[in-house]
């Protein structure tokens, strides 16, 4: 699969967490990686030529494979949620070094 | 043209048949009986012979007075959906502005700046709805930001020139002056060319794509066939005319088509329907996330809740609708290339109208009618928040 498509897969499963989740601060935290970090991430990856064969494209790709089923896990236990973010944010550096998008929040998180 | 000769010779022939035929009538006859009885009735039957062959005649001459139909509702259709389509890459830039402003709406600890108000791309004034985030009035984009731009504004002259194309062929196929045709012809060379240049920019970027079917050939063929029509419209001349253009833009159309389709097509999550689709989600995240934070508040009351549910409600209908509205522009494309290739497989055999025309022109007109259809839900959605 392609960097865009395991980012919007990502993200359809993030946005599901954050809208089924009755807890504003999770919410929050949830919210924060997606407009801030993913959707940036996301519309670079779909608008840039990039080459897939590229040794940190396939990182990036390897580390948003890990960070889907870091999200996916926590839709089913939501004590999760802390770990899905915490490799979604991972994934996000690595998808930062191809896509060069600069995200200085990614140091806050 | 083979077809135009073949109705000539068959006309001739039966104005020529049925004089023979009183021909062959008059030598069988005696001269006193012609002279006294005959002579009448072979005026009578020399006129009703002549009025026979000039019924034939027309009839077969009909087809040089079939109206343009076809062709002028593709035009109109084309020009509907290619505004839609134009809407559905400015979707994707309000899904994002939207989002942007709801996430610092529902977080005090956050505030805008000029980034928030900034979406993907300029659009074009005309192309912004007035009740979604203007990007055009946006501050200047970032490189990142700069680089979308160029790859989406591409596509809006793209889209503009397809609209132009159906806009022109609708108005070279009713016009019934001659300053109209001089009008819809710049028209046409304008939107072909902006069909080739916008192509071969898109193509520039996409190893995958060919070059533009577009070329100078395309230009002398059509300016030639335009001008053959000349100041006083003749129907065939003009028919002559929309055969050679359709013809010739062809090659541009069908590659427009593909282009909008290999954009908006399927359920692939990487995809720009699925990227509108999780902005307006998100956009509905936030407006939950505004709901929980407030619900126990002291200013909290049933009234200020349901308006709020009310509003959550609007965008996830907007994100429900948003892939129903991208597969109807492909739809849309698709129709559109198909009745393009009908059309042209009809010029092809001199006919302006046949059954494959009429059920694809409909199916396209259908298409642009749900396309719109969709569009105004959207943006009703969006105007109720």
């Amino acid at each position: 699969m392609d960097m865009a498509t395991l980012i919007g897969n990502l993200v359809a499963i993030i946005n599901g967490l954050r809208n089924n989740s009755g807890d504003p601060a999770i919410q929050q935290k949830l919210g924060a990686l997606l407009s801030e970090v993913l959707f940036p991430l996301w519309d670079a990856a779909l608008n840039q030529r990039l080459t897939q064969t590229d040794p940190l494209y396939v990182a990036a790709t390897a580390q948003l494979t890990t960070a889907t089923k870091a999200a996916q896990a926590a839709q089913t236990d939501l004590s999760q949620t802390a770990a899905a973010i915490t490799a979604a944010v991972t994934a996000a550096k690595a998808v930062d070094q191809v896509v060069g998008v600069v995200l200085p929040v990614l140091a806050l998180m | 043209m083979v077809r135009g000769r073949a109705n000539r010779r068959a006309q001739i022939v039966v104005v020529f048949g049925c004089l023979a035929i009183s021909g062959l009538i008059v030598e069988r006859l005696d001269r006193a009986d012609f002279a006294e009885h005959i002579m009448p009735r072979y005026l009578r039957f020399g006129w009703s012979g002549c009025l026979c062959g000039v019924a034939v005649l027309l009839a077969l001459g009909g087809c040089s007075t079939v109206p343009l139909t076809q062709v002028s509702e593709f035009g109109t259709a084309t020009s509907s959906l290619v505004t839609n389509a134009q809407n559905g890459y400015e979707l994707l830039n309000s899904a994002t502005v939207l989002e942007q402003m709801y996430n610092v709406a529902d977080n005090p600890d956050q505030f805008p700046t000029q980034s928030t108000f900034t979406g993907f791309f300029s659009v074009p004034p005309a192309a912004t709805p007035s009740n979604l985030p203007v990007a055009a009035t946006m501050p200047t984009l970032t490189v990142e930001q700069a680089q979308i731009a160029q790859q989406f504004n591409v596509r809006f002259d793209l889209l503009s020139a397809l609209g132009k194309y159906g806009a022109a062929l609708q108005s070279l196929a009713t016009t019934n002056y001659s300053s109209g045709i001089n009008s819809a012809s710049q028209n046409l060379d304008n939107s072909l060319i902006g069909l080739r240049d916008s192509y071969n920019k898109i193509a520039a970027a996409d190893a995958s794509l060919p070059k533009s079917g577009i070329n100078d050939q395309t230009f002398a063929i059509i300016s030639t066939a335009i001008d053959a029509i000349g100041t006083v419209i003749v129907e065939e001349k003009r028919r002559e005319a929309i055969k050679a253009i359709i013809q010739q833009a062809d090659p541009g159309v069908q590659q427009a088509a593909a282009c909008l389709e290999k954009d908006f097509a399927g359920n692939d999550p990487g995809g720009i329907p699925a990227n509108v689709q999780q902005k307006l989600l998100d956009a509905a995240g936030s407006l939950e996330e505004a709901y929980n934070e407030q619900r126990s508040g002291p200013t909290s009351d049933f009234t200020k809740r349901y308006r709020m549910l009310i509003n959550i409600q609007n965008a996830y209908q907007m994100a429900d609708a948003t892939p129903q509205f991208f597969a109807s522009i492909v739809g849309g494309a698709q129709a559109m290339a198909k009745a393009h290739t009908a059309l042209v497989a009809a010029t092809q055999q001199d006919q302006f109208t046949s059954s494959d025309i009429v059920s694809n022109v409909a199916q396209l007109i259908g298409f642009a009618q749900s396309v719109d259809q969709f569009y105004t839900t959207l943006t009703t959605t969006a105007k109720t928040q």
